[in-house]
């Protein structure tokens, strides 16, 4: 696979909700809201809860650890731009709190992933020291 | 409230499918348009109301410029964007207004020339902006990805692996092949759909569907019109609709979506049940999508959809045919077409009159349509008498 730490994919711009899960990020802090009406957790940013509708909600900084719900390694990228990053692999992490995440898993093993494994957030800056997308990396034992 | 036998389709067309340069995206759905109304005995000018997909056509109003290209006088219109699933939608919104009597007759249209006029790479470009612009796209997500993740999640809950669902890239080939006019009709063997490259892993080329020009369209009549009509009528038993989510990050369960909803509600409007039916046409964007598809819909159980295609059992003679025309992965998929023709193809089936892809039985023929990442389902029972 392409070396992982190449695995960089910059950080879009957002605004509202958006832009404070962002500016988290930066930060190097993964936030999800926490509802005060049936205690659950959700990704992503959203103004009212999408289990129960209630617009009681807080902002919680996630640990950013939770197992792998499912994943693909991609061959085909959608944009020339990202041709040269495959195969890379794309998954959904269910996160300790019990929201879900999509991410990229990244590091030496990323190909031998398994549904079920444990993972890790990290949050790569690029050449410039910018923030990017948050990635996971599976936790050795 | 119900539609059950207040709603006929009363005539299929389609446009010209495979790849066309000769014919833009609007030619292919007028040529589609004008073989449905032909096809229901009617003239332009009965039509009343027009509903069509999204196209990558440079009208700003498709359905107005196509309303306009066909002379067309309408009480209302509209263009429609719900992914794949829009003719589904199309076909509920337009039962509706027949069933209250508002409308007369509604045509419904969908196709694209994506092959020719966009070609591949700016296909799968544009539809890299599929996913969430914030939380998906920036990871470099795909269609197939998408799916892949379903797919993935699926052979783990259940212990299966692609092998699984090679038999339905195989199967719609075959059938297909028995279509006059279906894009892809040379053979495809198991060994074929097992060694091809990986476009996102566990889905390989041969479990995406094709990218295609075409088009198709069909009339949404009041079932009072059946009498007058030259073909016989597709009567409209039940029908269903579900939304969850529009994004993969945004779903409850990957494996569990709105299908189960929209067939229940479409069953319980017919007065039917899942072992009524003598055919189906599941949508295919993918081989994943109609294994998922025939367990929601209640037509095995959980974990067991792939099993339909074991051994040509859905094949033209099998014992429960399914996407008999070929589907989106050998027939056609042309923007939203793929669905819609799925449609057309209930609907001649009803009829009989298909030659060497008739199957035996068909009184009762389902349609089920999704749009987006198992996001929308439309569940269509049609019966060829009124039930």
């Amino acid at each position: 696979m392409a070396d992982p730490t190449a695995q960089f994919r910059p950080l879009p711009t957002g605004q509202g909700l958006a832009a404070v899960y962002l500016d988290g990020i930066r930060n190097d802090r993964l936030m999800v809201q926490h509802c005060g009406a049936c205690n659950s957790h959700w990704h992503y940013p959203r103004p009212v809860c999408p289990g129960c509708g209630s617009d009681d909600w807080d902002w919680v900084d996630a640990q950013g650890s939770g197992t792998v719900h499912s994943f693909t390694i991609v061959h085909r990228a959608p944009v020339k731009a990202l041709k040269h990053l495959t195969p890379y692999v794309l998954a959904m992490v269910d996160l300790t709190e019990g929201a879900r995440v999509t991410s990229i898993i990244v590091g030496e093993t990323a190909l031998d992933i398994s549904i079920g494994d444990p993972v890790k957030i990290a949050f790569p800056k690029g050449p410039a020291g910018e923030a990017g997308m948050p990635v996971f990396k599976q936790v050795t034992a | 409230m119900t539609l059950k036998n207040k709603v006929i389709i009363s005539g299929v067309g389609d446009g010209e499918i495979g790849l066309v340069p000769d014919k833009s995206a609007l030619d292919l759905c007028a040529d589609a348009a004008l073989a449905a109304i032909a096809d229901a005995g009617l003239g332009v000018k009965d039509i009343d109301g027009l509903m069509t997909a999204y196209t990558s056509a440079p009208y700003f109003v498709f359905y107005g410029a196509l309303a306009e290209y066909l002379g067309l006088e309408l009480d209302t219109g509209a263009t429609l964007t719900a992914g794949g699933g829009t003719p589904g939608v199309m076909l509920r919104q337009a039962a509706l207004a027949v069933s209250a009597g508002v409308l007369n007759n509604v045509l419904i249209v969908a196709g694209d020339n994506r092959a020719t006029g966009l070609g591949t790479q700016n296909v799968v470009q544009m539809l890299s902006a599929f996913g969430h612009p914030i939380y998906e796209d920036p990871y470099g997500v795909t269609i197939p990805s998408l799916y892949a993740l379903v797919a993935q999640r699926y052979f783990s809950e259940y212990g299966l692996d692609r092998s699984h669902l090679a038999p339905i890239a195989v199967q719609s080939r075959a059938n297909a092949a028995l279509h006059p006019n279906a894009h892809k009709r040379d053979p495809l063997a198991l060994d074929d759909v097992l060694n091809a490259r990986p476009i996102s892993e566990p889905l390989h080329l041969y479990d995406c569907c094709l990218i295609s020009d075409g088009a198709g369209a069909f009339v949404v009549s009041r079932a009072g019109l059946a009498a007058d009509l030259p073909h016989p009528a597709a009567w409209l038993a039940g029908v269903g609709e579900r939304f969850t989510h529009e994004h993969l990050i945004a779903a409850d369960n990957l494996i569990a979506s709105g299908a189960e909803e929209s067939a229940r509600q479409a069953f319980a409007m017919a007065g039917l049940a899942p072992h009524d039916i003598d055919f189906a046409q599941l949508y295919d964007c993918f081989t994943i999508t109609p294994a998922l598809l025939a367990e929601e819909i209640g037509l095995t159980e959980r974990g067991e959809g792939w099993s339909l295609w074991i051994g040509g059992q859905a094949g033209i003679e099998g014992r429960f045919p399914i996407n008999t025309h070929g589907g989106m992965l050998s027939h056609c998929h042309a923007g939203a077409a793929g669905g819609l023709l799925n449609i057309n193809e209930t609907v001649r089936q009803l009829r009989g009159d298909q030659g060497a892809r008739q199957v035996a039985r068909h009184d009762v023929g389902l349609s089920h349509i999704e749009g987006g990442i198992m996001s929308n389902h439309t569940t269509a029972i049609f019966t060829r008498e009124p039930v």
